[in-house]
């Protein structure tokens, strides 16, 4: 039977209702079937004309720039998170997840800077970038030391530079912390890819390779990876792009493209 | 190994699981933003909306979070999409300006034909929106793209209130068929 509350819906829909009636009806909802069936019918046609929209390819490096944000506006506006609540899914510590959204941040900063046409001065800049987040992770630790012992978050940078052949470059970012790392890839300047083909990033340990993530490059050769390694401390001495035939290659069976030592 | 369901993922996010938020991401990444920018008709605009509708996934209490009796999970993550361009488009003070002058523009002609007549492509949606009653693309266009309150499609249409509903349910039936329909054609090529 409909009833004054029924009469919400379209407004309920379009968010067009004060917190308080938006409670009402969600309190509503569960009781009604026929606002349920017509909010279901509503919405489904609605997202149904999604699917017809014209696909556009997401700007490079929009994940990281959206999924940075989240996680930085979680950390400003939370900030007892920091103490009162130390695990993020269960292995990491909100540190981490700072650390986390730092190096996505970093990720949009260089693609900003993988614009410019100067490959010199963009190292310079990217090197700048590194320098900047490692003051600001640093900072972090500082931070962090007094009130959690035991958190040890710890920040690599490497940059990879053009090799003889090519313009290829870019920078790679590792953050561990306990038993777990994240590994950040940024390249640019890339060869095309062909069929399978991926760029696939190694960590070495003691000279022995480990797989680290694959990407894919956009038309203007750029890609990049946030790879985690769960429950995985290495003493990581380089970390090296290749190009694979195809994905999930165990051992790098490609050429290396770019190689570079942790500083 | 089962993927997991878009509602065990939307679970493991309330839980702040990051994991799960980034494969969901992964998953609605480009069927968002290109809806976005559908929308919203500007980059920058669309980006904004991702974050907004990622940052609500991640941290909204109260009501407007996502449960079963709503209907189908992505049905309910394309409307928030909808409703954060929407929001966009307002906040944004040149676009409003723009945004008036299509109302006014829609009076004499009425859909959503102006923008998109500029573009080069068409989309199946604006094919499909094109072939409705213009009073259905009038109110397509009013609820859809402008999010207009049942109010104000009211006094727009001047319409009694308690047919905006029914009238809105019709032409979105109406669009849903034309939809089906172009896309049996783009098969049949
Ligand atoms: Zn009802």
């Amino acid at each position: 039977m409909e009833n004054k509350t029924c009469h919400h819906l379209i407004d309920y829909i379009n968010d067009r209702l004060t917190e308080e009636e938006k409670q009402a009806f969600e309190q509503h909802l569960q009781e009604c079937e026929t606002c349920r069936e017509e909010l279901q019918e509503i919405e489904d046609a609605a997202g149904d004309t999604a699917f017809h929209v014209k696909q556009v390819d997401p700007p490079d490096g929009l994940k990281g720039r959206v999924l940075g944000h989240v996680l930085e506006e979680d950390q400003q506006e939370e900030p007892a998170r920091v103490t009162a609540k130390k695990t993020w899914s269960g292995t990491k510590t909100a540190g981490v997840a700072l650390a986390a959204g730092l190096l996505l941040s970093l990720g949009m900063n260089i693609y900003t800077t993988s614009q410019l046409q100067n490959l010199s001065s963009e190292n310079q800049e990217l090197e700048q970038e590194l320098s900047d987040t490692r003051t600001a992770l640093s900072d972090l630790q500082d931070e962090e030391s007094g009130t959690s012992p035991g958190t040890q978050d710890s920040i690599q940078t490497a940059t990879f530079l053009p090799s003889d052949e090519g313009q290829s470059g870019g920078t790679a970012a590792l953050v561990e912390q306990n038993e777990s790392a994240e590994l950040l890839v940024q390249a640019q300047n890339l060869e095309a890819l062909t069929n399978e083909e991926v760029y696939q990033v190694w960590l070495f340990e003691d000279g022995t390779p480990v797989p680290a993530g694959s990407f894919t490059t956009n038309e203007a050769g750029a890609g990049g990876v946030l790879y985690k390694l769960e429950n995985r401390q290495g003493d990581w001495d380089a970390v090296a792009v290749s190009k694979e035939p195809q994905p999930g290659n165990e051992q790098p069976q490609g050429e290396v493209v770019m190689q570079a030592e942790w500083s | 190994m089962n993927k997991p369901t878009d509602k065990e993922l939307y679970d493991r996010i309330r839980e702040r699981d990051r994991e799960a938020l980034e494969m969901l991401y992964d998953r609605y990444e480009r069927l968002l933003y290109s809806f976005a920018f559908r929308m919203t008709n500007d980059s920058q605009a669309s980006e904004e909306v991702m974050q907004d509708v990622f940052l609500k996934l991640w941290k909204d209490k109260g009501s407007g979070q996502y449960r079963e009796e709503k209907g189908k999970f992505s049905s309910w993550l394309l409307t928030v999409t909808r409703n954060a361009s929407i929001d966009r488009n307002r906040k944004n003070k040149t676009q409003e300006v723009e945004w008036e002058e299509r109302d006014s523009r829609h009076e004499e002609m009425p859909g959503v034909e102006q923008e998109i007549e500029s573009k080069e492509e068409r989309d199946e949606l604006q094919s499909a929106i094109h072939t409705l009653p213009d009073a259905q693309q009038r109110m397509i266009c009013l609820f859809y793209f402008q999010g207009y309150s049942q109010q104000e499609i009211s006094n727009a249409c001047d319409i009694p209130l308690g047919t905006v509903k029914g009238r809105i349910r019709l032409a979105l039936q109406k669009l849903k068929e034309n939809l089906a329909e172009e896309r049996g054609i783009d098969h049949g090529k």
